[in-house]
């Protein structure tokens, strides 16, 4: 072999070294990860399971606070703010426990469930996991993922309310996570525009009110619109809260099992609907469903042109950054003449220990510190809307760390709470049915009273489908 | 064991070629197989397959109306996009191919759109663009033109996506130039003594000296323009009333929405068989009318 030859020899060897490695990172990371990095302890070499139990004999009070070393995986979404103070609440931790290493693993919303359920399917998720509540139907399927968090001892469920729990964090009884903030809902005011066209930001809008408001704005200026809502919210901001408004229940089932609605209640609702949707005060559907799930980048809301949005309180901080704190207010979500005043509310997000994890105490004792430690709480402040936690909600109002339109929608909705959904409204197919034929609706491409018998046939079926 | 000089050659030719090996092998041929095989099944990503034949097959051809509006549409963005792309590729070519002053300049800068069209800044540029109250409208009111709906109407919507597709010009464009360049001198000279216009020496020189690349443009454009899906992603999320819904979305949903792997799996091989039968048919019916200075492979 000519000294050329070993040249390219020792390059290819190399590119495939690396192309190995590659390969296998996805595997080994995760043994790497979960089991403690190699030290000299005594329990170095066997599994981290072994360590911990080692852990839990030598003190059972004091799990975090011993000398074997512990890594976990953390993995939650958001945006900057909210990576500055979680990561800022792993270093006050793990200063405070030496021996724990936290890895954050931390993006923006989109993609975040696509890359959770691969990595579940591939047994490679972290230890400590941020939810959202609707995925459970979805993640209910696969057995227990999730440590039971009403068997450990570390964690004090004494600042939650009992039905919450069971209403948004359990799956099928058994208490798989922990609200980390609680969502209040409603409108979302631009207040300048408010006083432009002299409106009572306080007012609550019946549904019809709201149409005659929008009337009057745009007569007054062709360019403002009293409200904008886009296509892929219709279910959750107007459809849902004209529901319960008027009947006091969801469209469908307390157990999930039909459409709870008739075809007069569906068709009354349609009809209003492209009533709505075609008064000229109420932004296009079209033009706003350009800024699905981000109007606050819609620019008539930065121009002040925007009267108001409906969304949850945990949205206030993305709003408020564009027109300015000081001209945000919020309000109730409209009202039926005479009907109930039902607000929904749910945990803005929840947060789970995997069944997989080798360290459940020290996962369970830190998500408990993060919920309930007065240190951790000023950290995270309402980065994910007002904690759940009725301790530490006081704790935040007490040091004024609450902003004033954050506490009204959260309290507005808790002194008035809907019930929860039923467990397949929120599923992606069924939603996804509901959802097309709301757009239709909106965009008048079929009859209420067409609508109304599709909805039922199509949301039946799909249901029967499921659950078969 | 001594091998012989052969065995050896041919062992480190393998040694050679085994990164890319690899790579087909991980990274395509085994998740070619898999998702063959994962569309016969019902798979939820978080449970395992289960083995239930062609029903997801059936499904998508039967009770799937998203799947044929999704088709429709598809079909006509390719319809409109390729032959407007190709066209505006070619007539930007024959003026690139001109002897000018800083010609280098502007054939780069007609080629930028295309390096970076395909990316989610720019198509949400292009929202902005587009929305009601847009630059582009903007210029419209000041021509006097009443605005378009440009993105928020299901019947202008289409043509919107079609239009950041077209823009994208520049591969195509940069492969007709190279094309245009190899035509011999001599025979658009011969053609002028003939007195040959213009318009004759294109279409019985140029296009016919250009078609093979001509055709390798057209397949190529329409191979990408069904599999389109960053412009219907970013911008309009298929809406308005799924007048923008392209099937590539579509296949996106169902892996990624509903997570039901095996129906987007067997929806992805559907739209595979679609391109394969549309490329042979092209084939067929192009290969009389491509001329190969060789022969082509006619015997």
């Amino acid at each position: 072999m000519n000294k050329r030859n070993r040249i390219s020899m020792a390059v290819s060897a190399l590119l495939i070294t690396g192309l190995l490695s590659a390969c296998n990172a996805g595997g080994s990371n995760t043994t790497a990860q979960t089991i403690a990095p190699a030290q000299s302890s005594a329990t170095e070499g066997g599994s981290s399971e072994a360590a911990t139990s080692l852990d839990t004999q030598v003190s059972m009070a004091e799990t975090a606070d011993n000398s074997t070393p512990v890594t976990l995986r953390f993995m939650w979404w958001g945006g900057d703010s909210r990576h500055e103070a979680t990561l800022s609440a792993i270093d006050t931790y793990t200063a405070a426990h030496p021996n724990v290493t936290i890895e954050a693993e931390y993006q923006a919303m989109d993609g975040y469930q696509q890359k959770l359920m691969t990595q579940i399917s591939g047994g490679n998720q972290a230890d400590i996991i941020q939810l959202d509540y609707v995925w459970f139907p979805d993640l209910a399927r696969q057995g227990d993922l999730f440590l039971d968090l009403k068997a450990q001892s570390n964690i004090d469920l004494s600042g939650y309310s009992e039905s919450f729990l069971a209403d948004y964090c359990s799956i099928n009884g058994t208490l798989i996570s922990l609200p980390m903030g609680t969502n209040g809902f409603g409108l979302i005011m631009n207040k300048a525009f408010f006083e432009k066209h002299s409106l009572d930001p306080s007012q609550t809008f019946t549904w019809d009110s709201l149409i005659e408001t929008a009337e009057k704005v745009n007569a007054e200026d062709s360019g403002d619109y009293l409200m904008s809502i886009e296509s892929s919210s219709l279910t959750g901001m107007i459809f849902e809260p004209y529901i319960l408004s008027n009947y006091g229940y969801y469209w469908l089932t307390d157990d999930s099992s039909a459409v709870r609605l008739t075809e007069e209640q569906l068709t009354e609702t349609f009809t209003y609907m492209q009533k709505l949707f075609s008064t000229p005060g109420i932004q296009p559907l079209g033009e706003a469903s350009l800024f699905a799930s981000q109007m606050e980048q819609n620019p008539i809301w930065a121009n002040n042109q925007l009267g108001f949005t409906i969304d949850w309180s945990g949205t206030l901080g993305k709003y408020s950054s564009v027109i300015g704190e000081d001209n945000l207010v919020v309000g109730k979500p409209p009202v039926s003449e005479g009907g109930q005043e039902l607000i929904p509310t749910k945990p803005s997000m929840v947060i789970s220990v995997s069944q997989l994890t080798s360290a459940p105490e020290v996962a369970t004792d830190f998500i408990n510190w993060m919920l309930t430690d007065n240190q951790a709480v000023e950290i995270l402040g309402t980065q994910r809307s007002v904690p759940t936690n009725t301790n530490a909600l006081a704790h935040l109002q007490e040091i004024g760390a609450v902003s004033e339109p954050m506490s009204q929608m959260v309290q507005q909705s808790m002194d008035q709470p809907a019930p929860a959904p039923p467990a397949l409204a929120a599923n992606s197919e069924v939603s996804e049915i509901v959802s097309n034929l709301l757009e239709e609706v909106a965009y008048k491409s079929v009859t209420p009273s067409d609508a109304a018998q599709q909805f039922i046939e199509s949301v039946n079926s799909k249901i029967q489908e499921l659950q078969s | 064991m001594r091998l012989s000089a052969a065995k050896k050659r041919s062992r480190m030719g393998y040694i050679y070629i085994l990164p890319w090996l690899l790579g087909l092998l991980i990274f395509q041929l085994y998740p070619l197989i898999a998702s063959f095989a994962y569309s016969f099944t019902e798979y939820r990503v978080t449970g395992s397959p289960k083995f239930i034949g062609l029903s997801n097959y059936l499904t998508i051809l039967k009770n799937d109306d998203l799947f044929w509006q999704s088709l429709a549409v598809t079909f006509k963005y390719v319809l409109m996009a390729v032959p407007l792309k190709i066209i505006f590729a070619l007539f930007v070519a024959i003026i690139l191919s001109q002897k000018l002053r800083g010609i280098n300049w502007y054939r780069t800068a007609y080629y930028i759109p295309s390096i970076f069209g395909g990316s989610v800044a720019v198509s949400i540029l292009w929202r902005f663009l587009f929305m009601e109250d847009g630059l582009v409208n903007r210029i419209l009111a000041q021509l006097n033109i009443p605005s378009v709906p440009w993105l928020s109407s299901p019947h202008v919507a289409l043509l919107t996506l079609v239009f950041l597709s077209v823009w994208q010009f520049g591969s195509s464009m940069v492969l007709f130039l190279a094309a245009l360049k190899q035509v011999p001198e001599d025979l658009y000279e011969a053609a002028r003594i003939d007195g040959a216009s213009r318009r004759h020496i294109f279409w019985h020189i140029t296009l016919p000296m250009i078609s093979p690349i001509l055709s390798f443009n057209v397949l190529m454009q329409m191979i990408n323009g069904f599999q389109d899906f960053t412009g219907s992603f970013v911008i309009t999320g298929g809406g308005p009333l799924h007048s923008t819904y392209m099937i590539a979305l579509k296949l996106y949903n169902d892996a990624f929405a509903h997570f039901k792997m095996g129906y987007a799996s067997a929806l992805s091989w559907i739209l595979f068989l679609i391109i394969f039968l549309i490329t042979a048919v092209f084939f067929k019916f192009t290969s009389a009318a491509v001329y190969y200075e060789d022969g082509g492979n006619r015997k």
